[in-house]
């Protein structure tokens, strides 16, 4: 329920006429300057709130109310109290009020205008950091130019992209950065760009290094005080352009990688066949080998026989007999290579030094005639640390090879060291042939089973030293030229305890 | 010398008969079995100086034939001949005694030169100045079946051994001269020659023994000497001196 009903409006602005009435004649009855003050008071207060109507209206609404308190100021000489209260006294107080009122509405006005004027500027300060935010922050590069090229701003963007610093560019015209192109893919000229209010474009722009970029640049055409300016966004497109140009490559050699990928599909399909008949043969070799071997003594125990009871014979009986031995004895190191391949035997590894072990293998297989042997191996390298059984195999293969690699004689060479490799590690052993050395093929594939480039044998020999080399943390690689002797190089480990000793 | 008694065992009929037909021709007596059952029969009817056995056979193989036999007590030398199968089974048998695994086909003029070194008595050279101790030792050896020669002069002991002597016992202290010099001019002639060491004093022996490294490994006895481990001592050299003919 609203309180202030009209009744009750009328009734408290009664009172408060009434009150004001009777505190005016009570304050006026005592000092003069304070009833004008007073009187002056609510005038002043309604002009300053509304103006200079405001203060014109309540000047005259309070005219009677101003009668009544020189009235009752003066009780006892009313008539004269009246007389002395003339039009001067109220023209003066409503002028009064009606300055005061054009005074307040100026200030207003003026106070408005100000406010505003702060705002506007306010939310130019505000998109004016914004945009210089944007232009630090924007990866792509920013300038800005005169009609004539002349460089007025960049952006650290724009810096970053070319190795210049913000400083040089600004002497720069934009000519000097942009790569001059040939007639046909000639940029788009200034008068275009005005008449149209931008442009968008590649081209190339040139680093402070002199290395060429593709650039991507938009254009604005921005006319803030008449004088036309030129507003360019430039985006580094050189990778894009790589990716785009390797891409096309990519497409046109396609076919190729295809082809390639094919071809070493082909091969690894060819390895896993191979390595499928080899655990075939290795699960056949024990059973074929155990069969065959029989057999094989009983021809060896005949030959030997006939041999023994026929020391008479003619010298072709026993060129045969031995022919038959011989051949015999093939056999049986075929089945042992094959059974070897199957099941390499527990290592057994001890302290090899090399130089003494290579004296005893060359005396166990000594070198045809024609062949000239050098053991440059030195009496102080430090042992190897091998199963000297699977050594000693390993070694009699590679000297058969060079062997068999020389048959007009050469010469055979050892060297053992442990230059460049950690010595408490590794030692390296060269062992090098003045043979008719292998082909590219034959190097690359040396030491795959089943691949041999002589008439006879499995072609496991070589297989069986990589084998063997492996399960005692050992390498083994060949090398050469066709024609210029094969070098085969071991890499062995040395014991542990030698590591020690030297740490 | 009387001939060598060789037990062949083998299941494959032509392999066991072309094998005795070459010991045969080479001058030994063969018996061929072609089953471990049959080898053990062939064991109780009368003493072999060596069995050659396959080792994969139906029913019994090399090693259990082997293994038969030492419970029959009869310990003879025991070659066994593989075609290289089993390695495991082969493994344990040259574990419990057997001599040596031969790869068939056997290299015939190893297996000969074996069968004439096992026809050869060993050989003992005996170095001590003492004459009694040397003629009761030369008595026990030669009933043991050895072939023994004495020297109560170390100078004249060198210049024999060749070829006769496989074993020398060598006593240490010696009249006039140092048992050790005798043994090192015996390394410098002879380097792989087994040399025992025999002293009466212990203490003497010990601070040679210990002197250098080269004795560690040297095989040594005290007297008196207590004659099973000789024995012993003097099989286990034969032993390796066989198995060294079988190397491959």
């Amino acid at each position: 329920m609203n309180f202030l009903t009209p009744r009750r409006k009328i009734l408290l602005a009664v009172i408060s006429i009434g009150l004001y009435l009777v505190i005016g004649i009570w304050v006026g009855g005592r000092n003069r300057a304070l009833l004008a003050a007073f009187t002056l008071f609510p005038i002043s207060v309604i002009a300053v709130l509304y103006g200079v109507w405001g203060g014109l209206i309540a000047g005259i609404l309070f005219w009677p109310a101003q009668d009544i308190l020189l009235i009752g100021m003066h009780p006892d000489r009313f008539s004269f109290a009246y007389l002395r209260s003339d039009w001067a006294a109220h023209v003066v107080f409503v002028s009064v009020a009606v300055v005061v009122g054009y005074l307040t509405t100026l200030t207003r006005q003026l106070r408005r205008e100000i406010g505003e004027r702060q705002r506007v500027q306010n939310t130019l300060e505000k998109q004016v950091h914004q945009n210089q935010l944007l232009l630090n922050t924007t990866l792509d590069g920013y300038i800005l130019a005169d009609t004539a090229g002349q460089i007025i701003d960049v952006n650290p963007a724009y810096c970053a992209m070319t190795g210049y610093t913000a400083a040089e560019l600004k002497q720069c015209n934009i000519h000097q950065v942009e790569v001059q192109l040939s007639g046909d893919e000639a940029t788009v000229s200034v008068q275009e760009m005005l008449s149209q209010g931008g442009a968008r474009f590649q081209t190339r722009h040139r680093r402070k290094d002199g290395q060429p970029m593709d650039v991507d640049v938009s254009i604005a055409i921005m006319q803030p005080g008449g004088k036309p300016l030129v507003a360019a966004f430039v985006r580094d497109i050189t990778q894009q352009k790589q990716a785009q140009q390797k891409l096309q490559e990519y497409a046109e050699h396609l076919e190729d990688r295809v082809a390639d990928r094919t071809r070493s599909l082909q091969e690894a399909q060819e390895k896993l066949l191979r390595q499928e008949r080899l655990a075939a043969l290795g699960q056949l070799a024990d059973g074929v080998s155990h069969e065959l071997r029989n057999p094989l003594a009983v021809i060896a125990n005949a030959a030997y026989y006939l041999k023994l009871v026929q020391p008479d014979a003619g010298s072709t009986i026993k060129e045969y007999l031995d022919l038959i031995d011989t051949e015999v004895r093939t056999a049986t190191h075929i089945l042992s290579e094959l059974h070897d391949f199957a099941d390499t035997p527990v290592r057994n590894r001890s302290q090899v030094i090399l130089n003494e072990f290579f004296t005893d293998a060359l005396n166990h297989h000594p070198p045809p005639d024609g062949i000239l042997v050098q053991n440059l191996i030195p009496d102080d390298l430090s042992p190897a640390f091998i199963d000297p059984e699977h050594l000693l195999r390993v070694l009699v293969e590679v000297l058969k090879n060079a062997y068999e690699a020389m048959p007009d004689g050469g010469r055979l060479r050892m060297t053992a060291s442990h230059e460049g490799l950690p010595p408490d590690e590794m030692l390296r052993l060269d062992i090098s042939d003045t043979g008719r050395g292998l082909t590219p093929e034959g190097q690359a594939r040396a030491f795959e089973p089943l691949f041999s480039t002589k008439s006879r044998g499995l072609g496991l020999g070589l297989a069986l030293c990589r084998i063997l080399m492996k399960a005692n943390d050992a390498r083994i690689e060949i090398s050469g030229q066709p024609e210029q002797g094969t070098t085969v190089s071991l890499w062995l480990a040395v014991p542990l305890d030698e590591k020690d000793e030297a740490s | 010398m009387t001939i060598l008694r060789i037990l062949i065992v083998d299941d494959d009929t032509s392999l066991a008969q072309t094998t005795a037909d070459i010991f045969s021709i080479s001058g030994y007596e063969v018996t061929v079995a072609h089953s471990g059952v049959e080898a053990l029969a062939a064991l109780r009817e009368q003493s072999f100086d060596c069995v050659f056995s396959d080792v994969k056979m139906p029913e019994m193989n090399g090693v259990e034939l082997y293994l038969q036999m030492r419970e029959q007590r009869c310990d003879v030398p025991f070659v066994l001949m593989s075609a290289y199968a089993a390695p495991e089974l082969i493994t344990r048998g040259l574990h419990a005694g057997i001599l040596a695994a031969l790869s068939k086909p056997l290299d015939m003029r190893q297996v000969l030169s074996f069968l004439n070194a096992l026809g050869v008595e060993t050989g003992i050279a005996i170095i001590d100045d003492d004459a009694d101790f040397c003629r009761s030792l030369h008595d026990i050896l030669v009933q043991q079946g050895y072939s023994v020669t004495t020297y109560t002069d170390p100078a004249q002991a060198l210049a024999h051994f060749d070829g006769v002597a496989h074993v020398v016992l060598l006593d240490l202290v010696l009249n006039h001269i140092s048992g050790l010099d005798i043994f090192r001019q015996i390394r410098a002639h002879y380097p792989s020659l087994p040399v025992i060491f025999i002293s009466a004093h212990r203490h003497t022996l010990q601070q040679v023994l210990d002197s250098a490294p080269e004795f560690a490994s040297i095989m040594y006895l005290t007297k008196p000497l207590a004659l099973d481990d000789l024995h012993n001592l003097l099989r286990t050299l034969r032993q390796r001196q066989l198995q060294s003919k079988l190397q491959p």
